[in-house]
């Protein structure tokens, strides 16, 4: 018996680290002009945000459906093993419903659902802590206890160039007491209660890289740590440097918003996950 | 008239009042700056306005009224009607005055005198940083002047009057920035025509004996137009600290006075930011503490406490809550601000309410109030952006617990502190937060001269746009962009400054963009961000952060 871990592309997590850790991520929908793209699988990153920034209409993201889920859930149990299932935000997606709803017409399944209240690189985070947790033993409901334990320890810092993307994707929240568009700010947000919730605004990507970087260091010790981006991997090295006294260099994980978290962060995005 | 009664002392005040009108243009020129602002004697005015309709609803006329009842709405009124710093300080003067006569019918020589010293210590106790120089030295030296006065009732008002004149007269030696500009304080001026006028109504020879003497006396010498100047007001930088904030009201039981004083004593020496105000039967304080028990247990010692509330982290966060059921929110912010355009960029930056006023147009302590209630929070961070709105929003803030003030002197100052602002934080985070980053702002004003002048060895004539660095004046040019430059040169544009340019209603874009591409061109790495503010008066506001 095996518990497997599986999670969704909004998780972010490099492929290299899926594959290393055997995780099954389940790819969410992207609809860009009129078609649909599962994320990460049939649209790549380069491509969506070329998509993103030209004329037409907005992209729109999708959540896995409940076959997609079913059919991952019943592979999986149908080897035999047990399936602890962490996903995006309940407050930002409806993809814990898909499962939910898989998880119920299949009997007797193993699985249990875990609502990270996370997106992005932190849930990627707690997917990866889940995983090696998992592959150190345990039934299905000790790593899920697990799991819910842990989930305060993940956190996330994102430096948007606009929320227009995120206002556009409805997804912007209580973000909306920074959306005036006046005076150019590069805001800072954070992921609390499974939402975004405004931290600060810097005046210029420059402060705003450099208030990520000490944001960050305030949440020191940190076990694990990953940067990410969305169309700038130059900014994100700069970033990087300024992190590496956290944890070693070679430690440190690089990753880029998908098209699902592409959609309402938008181009010039910049962000940081810890576990601590 | 060896005393007045209610009635007499309602007529001086108004006489007073009346004469202050005939003169305000005066006062309102005295500028050592000269730039389009200040608007002293219209602030002094418009308190003695609202002082005079309160004493006229309460004590109407007809009747027989008390010293007691007349003063204490005139002090009332003013208090609510205050604008500019100098209304403030007037307002509370007039609160010293009151006290003194609390429970008199009438009012005699020797309750003039008291009342002449209460009201000078009050009117001090107004400001957080009393300056020499100021209408706060006129008050104290026309209060000092009649206590060692053995004269009758009109006789000691003629002494007042005089002493304030010659105190008027010394303000220049006083107070550098004044000689410089060879001129005399406004609001010491409205000290002296409002003692004046009451001395028409007083004086047993009537009001015709009484004129504004000698205004040449006053009348600067370096300024080439001839015309009258004043001083940059006060500058009341208050220091702010933090710690728990704790608030509550004392009111007194078994009929017992409470003692103002004392209570603000005790707790000027216990605790930090203290604000105590109030009259004999209600005392409300607000202070700043490590611990909160001693204070407390220190008032119900006085009498019955009631109104308490100590802020902390988690009060906050039930009253955030249990607000947001209630379409309450927990937290706003409200600006003092000029222009269409300058309110649209405030409320889109966050703020939930917007109080036209500023350069020329001080709002009334009602005015701010009645705006931080419409905000519908149960906390009010209030932004005055103008150095004379400042005594005002504090004025405010202690009449109204939920009320704070992040005392922004400038535009600039204020976008910055607005910036600093995050809805989720609790008041006191945000207070701290807001005020922090002020000293990381450097704001220029840029206007153009409605005067000749010479202060600091730089001559300005008449029509020349000048530069205001911190207030200051730095620059005198032919034209708003040069001035604006050169005021600009002198902060710290270091390669990763961010300059913040707003133009006003009298600038174009592209001679704004013109001024961003020079500055960006001398001095590599800077980013210089375009407003439009649209804002009168100002052909330019920046900010270097």
């Amino acid at each position: 018996m095996t518990v497997r871990i599986v999670t969704d592309s909004s998780a972010d997590l490099p492929a290299d680290l899926v594959q290393q850790h055997g995780i099954t991520v389940l790819p969410c929908y992207v609809v860009v002009d009129d078609q649909t793209f599962k994320d990460g699988v049939e649209i790549n990153a380069d491509d969506f945000y070329r998509h993103l920034q030209a004329e037409g209409r907005t992209p729109t993201t999708a959540q896995p459906t409940v076959a997609d889920f079913q059919e991952v859930y019943r592979e999986l149990t149908g080897q035999g093993d047990q399936v602890v299932s962490i996903h995006v935000s309940g407050k930002l997606s409806g993809t814990l419903n898909s499962a939910e709803q898989a998880k119920a017409s299949i009997d007797a399944a193993q699985i249990e659902i875990i609502d990270s209240q996370l997106a992005s690189i932190p849930l990627g985070l707690a997917v990866l802590d889940a995983a090696i947790t998992a592959a150190e033993g345990g039934n299905y409901h000790d790593i899920a206890d697990k799991v819910r334990q842990g989930l305060g320890t993940h956190h996330g810092y994102f430096a948007l160039d606009t929320l227009v993307y995120l206002q556009k994707g409805g997804r912007i929240g209580k973000a909306q007491a920074f959306m005036g568009s006046i005076l150019s700010v590069k805001p800072i947000l954070k992921l609390q209660n499974g939402e975004p919730h405004p931290v600060e605004r810097p005046r210029n990507s420059e402060r705003a890289m450099r208030r990520l970087a000490e944001l960050t260091k305030e949440l020191a010790p940190v076990r694990r740590l990953a940067v990410i981006h969305s169309t700038n991997p130059e900014r994100m090295a700069v970033l990087k440097e300024q992190l590496t006294g956290l944890v070693p260099a070679d430690q440190i994980i690089e990753a880029r918003f998908g098209s699902t978290l592409g959609t309402y962060i938008g181009p010039e995005a910049l962000g940081v996950a810890v576990t601590q | 008239m060896n005393q007045l009664r209610g009635q007499d002392l309602k007529e001086a005040f108004s006489t007073a009042t009346g004469f202050l009108e005939e003169h305000r243009d005066v006062v309102n020129a005295l500028n050592v700056f000269p730039v389009p602002d200040g608007d002293t004697g219209t602030n002094m005015l418009l308190t003695m306005r609202s002082a005079i309709q309160s004493a006229s609803e309460d004590c109407p006329d007809g009747e027989n009224h008390s010293v007691g009842a007349v003063s204490s709405a005139l002090a009332q009124g003013a208090f609510f009607g205050a604008r500019g710093n100098s209304g403030v300080i007037l307002s509370q003067f007039l609160k010293g005055f009151s006290d003194a006569l609390a429970d008199k019918e009438f009012l005699a020589a020797d309750d003039l005198t008291l009342a002449f010293k209460l009201a000078s210590a009050a009117a001090y106790e107004s400001v957080g940083n009393p300056v020499e120089g100021t209408m706060l030295t006129v008050i104290r030296m026309a209060s000092e002047a009649v206590q060692g006065s053995d004269s009758d009732l009109p006789g000691l008002w003629e002494v007042a009057y005089q002493a304030s004149q010659d105190a008027l007269a010394g303000t220049p030696e006083q107070l550098p920035v004044l000689k410089e500009a060879g001129v005399v304080d406004a609001g010491g001026l409205g000290v002296v025509i409002l003692i004046g006028g009451a001395l028409r109504s007083i004086a047993e020879n009537g009001s015709s004996g009484v004129e504004l003497p000698e205004l040449s006396r006053f009348k600067g010498t370096a300024n080439a137009s001839g015309s009258p100047i004043k001083a940059e007001f006060l500058d009341t930088t208050l220091e702010q600290e933090w710690g728990y904030c704790t608030q509550f009201i004392i009111n007194s039981v078994d009929g017992r006075d409470l003692d103002i004083g004392q209570v603000r004593t005790h707790f000027q020496g216990t605790a930090l930011s203290t604000v105590v105000v109030g009259y004999q039967r209600n005392v409300r304080v607000h202070v700043h503490l490590e611990e909160t028990g001693p204070a407390l247990s220190y008032a119900e010692s006085l009498g019955a406490v009631s109104d308490v509330k100590i802020e902390s982290m988690d009060n906050q966060n039930e009253r955030f809550a249990s607000s947001s059921h209630s379409g309450v929110v927990a937290l706003a912010v409200l600006s003092v601000v000029q222009g269409e355009g300058l309110a649209h960029l405030f409320r889109d930056s966050g703020c939930a309410g917007v109080i036209e006023g500023g350069q020329t147009m001080n709002p009334s302590v009602r005015q701010i109030i009645d705006a931080a209630r419409s905000t519908n929070a149960v906390d009010v961070i209030v932004l005055p952006n103008n150095g004379n709105v400042v005594l005002a929003a504090e004025q405010a803030a202690a009449a109204e617990p939920s009320m704070h003030v992040v005392p922004t002197k400038s535009v600039p100052q204020g976008v910055t502190a607005l910036l600093a602002y995050n809805p989720e934080g609790t008041w006191e985070e945000n207070v701290a937060a807001m005020t922090a980053v002020l000293s990381e702002v450097a704001s220029v004003e840029v206007t153009a001269a409605v005067r000749g002048v010479t202060i600091g060895g730089l001559e300005v004539e008449e029509g020349q746009h000048i530069g205001l660095l911190e207030g200051k004046l730095v620059s005198s040019e032919d034209s708003s962009e040069k001035a604006l430059m050169a005021a600009l040169e002198l902060t710290d544009l270091s390669s990763d400054a961010i300059v913040s340019l707003y133009y006003g209603a009298d600038s174009s874009a592209a001679d704004a963009q013109q001024v961003a591409d020079g500055l960006e061109a001398k001095f590599p790495g800077i980013q210089v961000d375009l407003i439009d503010g649209k804002q009168h008066h100002h052909q330019y506001l920046a900010s270097v952060e």
